[in-house]
Parts: C-alpha cells; sequence; structure tokens
C-alpha cells in the first residue's frame, strides 16, 4: 500500500493559513497537489487529467456546475509551479513547522530563514521586537485579511517564540568578527552572497559561521537560499542579471545591462552564472565581486557550499524533465521556448471500425489486440494521459505514458477478469438457483399427484417425495412436510461451497426418483406392504 | 484492483474526523463498502432515531456517484421502503469535487427537509402534502419503533 497520504490536515491548527494553501493547491477531483493545472472558464481549477477525464462524461464544472467544454481549458503555469514547489517542499517545511511547535528542548530549525529576517549584533529583547515589527506586521498582515480574528494572536506568539529560540540558537556562531546578515530580498536569484576578505583573526569563524548556515539552510525552505554576506556597511553585492543570469555586483547592474545584455554581448568581467559563483568558497567570491571572472574563477570552490547547492537544487531539478535550471527560472522561461506539443484530437468512434481503429492505435504505438470496446477504452485512456501530459510543465516522456498505459491494460484486464468471474459465478448461482426451483416443483408436482392419487390407490408410491413421511398417511400436510423438507434441504444445498457437489446430487436424486418411480409402477398393487427407503438426506 | 488514493484519503478523514452525527465505517474486506450511521437531525421527525445505512464506491469513483441506500426502515417522502434515496447528487446532480462526507451531510439534510414535491414513495408523499403533521407523527412513530438504537 502506498503510504505517501498527504491531506490538508496535516498542518497544525495553529498554522491555518498553511492549511488553506495547502487545500487550494489542491485538485478538488483527485485531491492531490494540482498536477498540470488547468483553470476553466468559471476560473475553478484542476488536474488536466482528472478535469479531461470528466469532460469526456460530463460538460460541466465540478465545482460549480456551470456548463463548459475541453477547449475552454487553459493552462494555469504559476498556480502548478507553486503546487509543485509547495509539493516539494512540504515535507521539510510540515517538520520545520511541527518542530517549531515542540516544546523548547531543543534548539528550533528556523521558519523565518525562509522568510525574512536579520541576525545582528542584537539582544534577544530587541530582535524580538524587531521580528515581530516586521514578521508580525509585514506576513501577517497579509494574512489577516483571510484568516480568522483568533488565529492572529498566536501565529504572532509562534514567530516571535522562536525567532527567540532561534537567535539565542545560533548566537555562538554569530558572535564572530563576520557576522553574517542574513537578508530577505524575496527570492533566490536576488540573494547577494557576499564575504569580507577575511582578516588574520576571521578566518576560521568564517568557516563556523559558513557551517552552521549551511546546515539551518538543509533544514528550512529551499525557496530561499540566504548566504553570509558582510556586515550591513558593506556596500558591493551580487545579484543575478535578469537578462543573462550572471552573476553582477549590485552596483553595476544599470551598466551592465546597458553595456551588454541590451546590445547582446556577453560581459567579459562578470560571466559566471550567480548559482555557480554562490558555490565558491567566500575569498573566491570576494575576488569575483571584485574583480570578475578573470582572476576568481580558478579559485576552488567551498565544498560546505557545495554541499548546500545540492542539497537546494536537487529536488527541484529531479522533477524537471527537460529543464535543467531549477524549476523557478523553468516556470518563467519555461513556457516561451519550448515549442506546446501538439494535442491528440479526440476521435468519433461510432464512425470508425475495428482496422481504422487499429490502425489509429498503431500510429499511436500502442498495442492492438482485443475488442473494438477495449481498443476504444485503450485509446481514450490514451489520449487523456497525453492531452495530460501536454499540459504539464514537468511533462513525462512517450515512454513513461506508454508505461503507465501498460499498467493501465493490466489493470483492465484484471478488472475485467475479476468481473467476468464475478459474472461467472452470479450465473452459477441463478442456475443453481432456478434447477432448485425446478427440483422444488417436481417435488411438489410429484406429491400433488400423490395426493389426487390417493383415493384411487390408497397409499402406494407416496416413498417418491424421497422425504421419509410414512406413505400410508400422506396428506395434505404430508405434502407440505415434504415441500418445507425440500425447501430446507435446497437451502442447505446453497450453502453448499461446491457447485458440482450440488449437480451430482441433483444427478443423484433424479436417477434416484426416476428408480423409485419405476419400481412403484412395479411394485404398485402391494406398495404400502413395503415402502420405499427415504434416500439417506444428511450424505451431503 | 487497487484502492485509489482519494478513497484511502477520505476514509481517514471520515474516521479521524468524522462529521457531527454521522459515522461511517468500512468493511474490512471491502474498503469500497462502508457501513454508515446517520443521526436523525435535532428538530426534525427523526430526532432520536439512529439510522443505518450502507455506502458502496463503484469502480470509477469519483468520476460516478456512490450508491447508498438506508438500511433503517424510515417514513419519509424521498425514502422508499427499500431504502433507496431520491437526491439530484446521488444521481444526475453528481460531481467528482463531492465526497462521501458532503454526500452523507446532503442526505442528513434531506432528513431536516423533506421534500413531497420531488417523491419517490408517492403514499408518503401524499400523507405529508396533505396532513403534515399526522405524516411527521408517523414518521416519529415509526423513527421510535425501528430507529431506536
Amino acid at each position: 500500500m502506498d503510504f505517501d497520504i498527504t491531506d490538508p490536515s496535516d498542518w497544525p491548527k495553529e498554522f491555518g493559513p498553511l492549511r488553506e494553501i495547502d487545500s487550494h493547491l489542491r485538485c478538488p477531483i483527485c485531491k492531490e497537489y494540482l498536477r498540470a493545472a488547468m483553470m476553466l472558464q468559471c476560473h475553478h481549477n484542476f488536474c488536466s487529467e482528472c478535469i479531461r477525464r470528466h469532460l469526456d462524461k460530463e460538460s460541466t464544472c465540478p465545482a460549480c456546475r456551470v456548463s463548459t467544454s475541453t477547449s475552454q481549458l487553459r493552462r494555469n503555469v504559476s498556480l502548478e509551479e507553486i503546487a509543485n514547489n509547495f509539493g516539494d517542499v512540504r515535507q521539510l517545511l510540515l517538520k520545520t513547522v511541527r518542530e517549531s511547535l515542540e516544546p523548547k528542548s531543543a534548539p528550533a530549525q528556523t521558519l523565518e530563514c525562509a522568510e525574512s529576517m536579520d541576525i545582528d549584533d542584537f539582544t534577544p529583547q530587541q530582535k524580538r521586537r524587531r521580528i515581530s515589527a516586521r514578521v508580525g506586521k509585514a506576513l501577517l498582515s497579509a494574512q489577516r485579511g483571510r484568516t480568522h480574528e483568533s488565529d492572529d494572536n498566536d501565529h504572532d506568539d509562534d514567530f516571535t517564540m522562536h525567532s527567540q529560540e532561534s537567535s539565542s540558537g545560533r548566537k555562538y556562531s554569530t558572535r564572530s568578527s563576520t557576522r553574517p546578515v542574513l537578508r530577505s530580498r524575496g527570492g533566490r536569484s536576488e540573494t547577494t552572497p557576499t564575504e569580507q576578505v577575511p582578516n588574520p583573526q576571521s578566518a576560521s569563524s568564517s568557516q563556523t559561521s559558513s557551517y552552521s548556515l549551511s546546515e539551518e539552510h538543509t533544514s528550512a525552505s529551499e525557496q530561499a537560499s540566504p548566504t553570509p554576506a558582510k556586515e550591513s556597511t558593506f556596500k558591493h553585492t551580487l545579484v543575478a542579471c535578469p537578462v543573462c543570469t550572471m552573476a553582477i555586483p549590485e552596483a553595476n547592474t544599470n551598466s551592465h545591462l546597458d553595456k551588454y545584455c541590451f546590445s547582446g554581448k556577453q560581459d567579459p568581467i562578470y560571466n559566471v552564472a550567480l548559482s555557480v559563483v554562490e558555490t565558491y568558497s567566500p575569498q573566491a567570491i570576494a575576488t569575483y565581486e571584485k574583480d570578475g571572472s578573470s582572476k576568481s574563477v580558478s579559485l576552488p570552490a567551498s565544498p560546505q557550499r557545495n554541499t548546500l547547492r545540492s542539497a537546494f537544487s536537487s529536488s527541484p531539478v529531479r522533477f524537471n524533465g527537460f529543464a535543467q535550471q531549477p524549476s523557478k527560472l523553468g516556470a518563467q522561461s519555461g513556457a516561451a521556448p519550448i515549442p506546446e506539443p501538439k494535442r491528440l484530437p479526440k476521435l468519433t468512434y461510432s464512425v470508425l471500425n475495428d482496422k481504422q481503429l487499429r490502425k489509429k492505435l498503431q500510429e499511436l504505438g500502442l498495442p492492438t489486440h482485443g475488442d473494438k470496446q477495449l481498443m476504444q477504452r485503450r485509446h481514450a485512456e490514451y489520449l487523456t494521459l497525453y492531452n495530460a501530459n501536454c499540459d504539464s510543465t514537468r511533462p513525462q516522456t512517450i515512454a513513461q505514458l506508454h508505461k503507465a498505459m501498460d499498467n493501465w491494460e493490466r489493470t483492465y484486464m484484471r478488472d475485467l477478469n475479476a468481473k467476468d468471474a464475478q459474472r461467472r459465478a452470479q450465473e452459477e448461482q441463478q442456475q443453481k438457483y432456478a434447477q432448485e426451483l425446478a427440483q422444488q416443483k417436481q417435488q411438489e408436482d410429484a406429491a400433488s399427484t400423490d395426493v389426487t392419487n390417493l383415493p384411487s390407490s390408497q397409499s402406494s408410491n407416496s416413498g417418491t417425495t424421497g422425504t421419509g413421511f410414512v406413505p400410508n398417511q400422506a396428506n395434505n400436510n404430508d405434502v407440505n412436510v415434504a415441500i418445507a423438507s425440500q425447501a430446507a434441504q435446497a437451502h442447505k444445498l446453497k450453502n453448499a461451497d461446491n457447485y458440482n457437489d450440488l449437480i451430482a446430487d441433483i444427478r443423484r436424486r433424479q436417477q434416484r426418483e426416476k428408480d423409485a418411480k419405476a419400481k412403484a409402477a412395479l411394485e404398485a398393487n402391494d406398495a404400502a406392504s413395503a415402502p420405499i427407503q427415504p434416500p439417506p438426506q444428511e450424505e451431503l | 484492483m487497487a484502492l485509489p488514493k482519494r478513497i484511502i484519503k477520505e476514509t481517514e478523514r471520515l474516521l479521524a474526523d468524522p462529521a457531527p452525527g454521522i459515522s461511517a465505517i468500512p468493511h474490512e474486506d471491502n474498503l469500497r463498502y462502508f457501513d454508515v450511521i446517520i443521526e436523525g437531525p435535532n428538530q426534525s421527525p427523526f430526532e432520536g432515531g439512529v439510522f443505518k445505512l450502507e455506502l458502496f464506491l463503484p469502480e470509477d469513483y469519483p468520476m460516478a456517484p456512490p450508491k447508498v441506500r438506508f438500511m433503517t426502515k424510515i417514513y419519509h417522502p424521498n425514502i422508499d421502503k427499500l431504502g433507496r434515496i431520491c437526491l439530484d447528487i446521488l444521481k444526475d446532480k453528481w460531481s467528482p469535487a463531492l465526497q462521501i462526507r458532503t454526500v452523507l451531510l446532503s442526505i442528513q439534510a434531506l432528513l431536516s427537509s423533506p421534500n413531497p414535491d420531488d417523491p419517490l414513495a408517492n403514499d408518503v408523499a401524499q400523507h405529508w402534502k396533505e396532513n403534515e403533521n399526522n405524516a411527521i407523527q408517523t414518521a416519529q412513530e415509526w423513527t421510535r419503533k425501528y430507529a431506536t438504537a
């Protein structure tokens, strides 16, 4: 069984807005994070696959029942990216959130690290004020509009509480002469890795701080990658050029853009991507910042930074089928440069004969066995998968789609077989029941014949009912008893496990009856003297 | 056949956080088959009653609606003597965005507000229309008789 079951209710209730976010990023049909989010005209979003499946059957929005069709589907790329990334970071974030709610025992890994904070030489008291001012007002006031009033105090407390924890937990490392400054820059591309050229005394301590920071990063959200910077007096910072994504000092941005990027040239000095520069040692970054790549590029990268980068980049890249860039860049550039794959058109199966349909399947590289119904279903299924895949920003390869189809085929066959077996069992049951009924009727007829025969030939062959009552006293009561015991017998047989037993038994009894009748005919004259032994009933 | 994640998820939520007055427990041998208990809503003729239902999730759920049936006898214009329920979302108004919980809540709401203008049990609906008080009395009697635990 799959243990990867996630639900908005996983988030602690103290973090109500996270629950809200989580549930809004899920498809109302499959309740998973939106895969290839598609928006309808009524602005409701669904997984491409789910809504396509639904629109195959109905032409209304599942959420509001407004009538719609596949032609109205529009990709909602940013929502999909949000859902993808939230899904990627979910586990980590959930762990962080849960830890932040635990009692103070361990120094909490920080959530704010992912959001916004400064670590300076403030006392915890000052810090608390600062952060509650910044985080509390700026961040939470945004949420306040949507959340319950009662939640607000909780949130303020939460944030201030563990910002305090985090500062005290980190103090030993921030007390060095190179105080790392974590800055909020809204996004990875804008974070500014800078490091003062270390003075003799800080060589070791800068190691410490970068180490402790990298530890925090791995546990914090991957969305932000705060990097060690110099004290706030330090003016030069590296940023990613919005056009060529190379790392350039912030102050040079405009000249770099005017001189190179907008005229289509390459900057000869700053020509290393920011993500690469970030993997350098602090010294190398500082050198790069000052002199460009010519001098610093040969400097070795610091091992800690490397592990840090890989920890951050692993998850987005892993899912990104075609883009080697982290998914964020993929989102910006993904839609434009990659040509939209063509959707497969729907077929009107009723006008296709088997041969044509088989040809269509062959063209798609799908199996062509089975009757028309199976081929039709196979084609429809592939159409849904394929077209949904076209909508995805993380599309699968055709081979993966075919593998999914193989899976579908297996499940389909298994279900078919199961259904078949079920149907057969049902039929058998019915057959059995019909046979029992017939048997019972036969018995009844026999019994009533006996009854009608009674006046003419007293006694005689009532033993043929095979139910073992005394033949001489046969009357209506006896007939009823006979029927009842037959019914009881039939019921007992109904529960018999083996159907063959039943058939054998019925044959045996029919045979016996025939024999008995023959015998009765023979002994018609002196039946009363030799009542036929009733057949053993309990032999089953 | 593998159980879709959505069904597992719904089942977990139903067990962990049941809706008030409603319980749904899956059979161990068939996780698509649920034993449901709905308490008669307050201020309805069914107040105090405990109604058993069965719910089955067909193979193409959530694309197709669940099948629900009352097991306990109930005097209601929209529920016939076989326990079948006349409720639009169980038929043509089904949407895959609905779920077990919402269906059961709808049924609970149907108990609170019988709709004799869209009847399934004609005689009951007739009774309801002609003499509502008397019909409600009958419903209360049936609740006492058949639906008290």
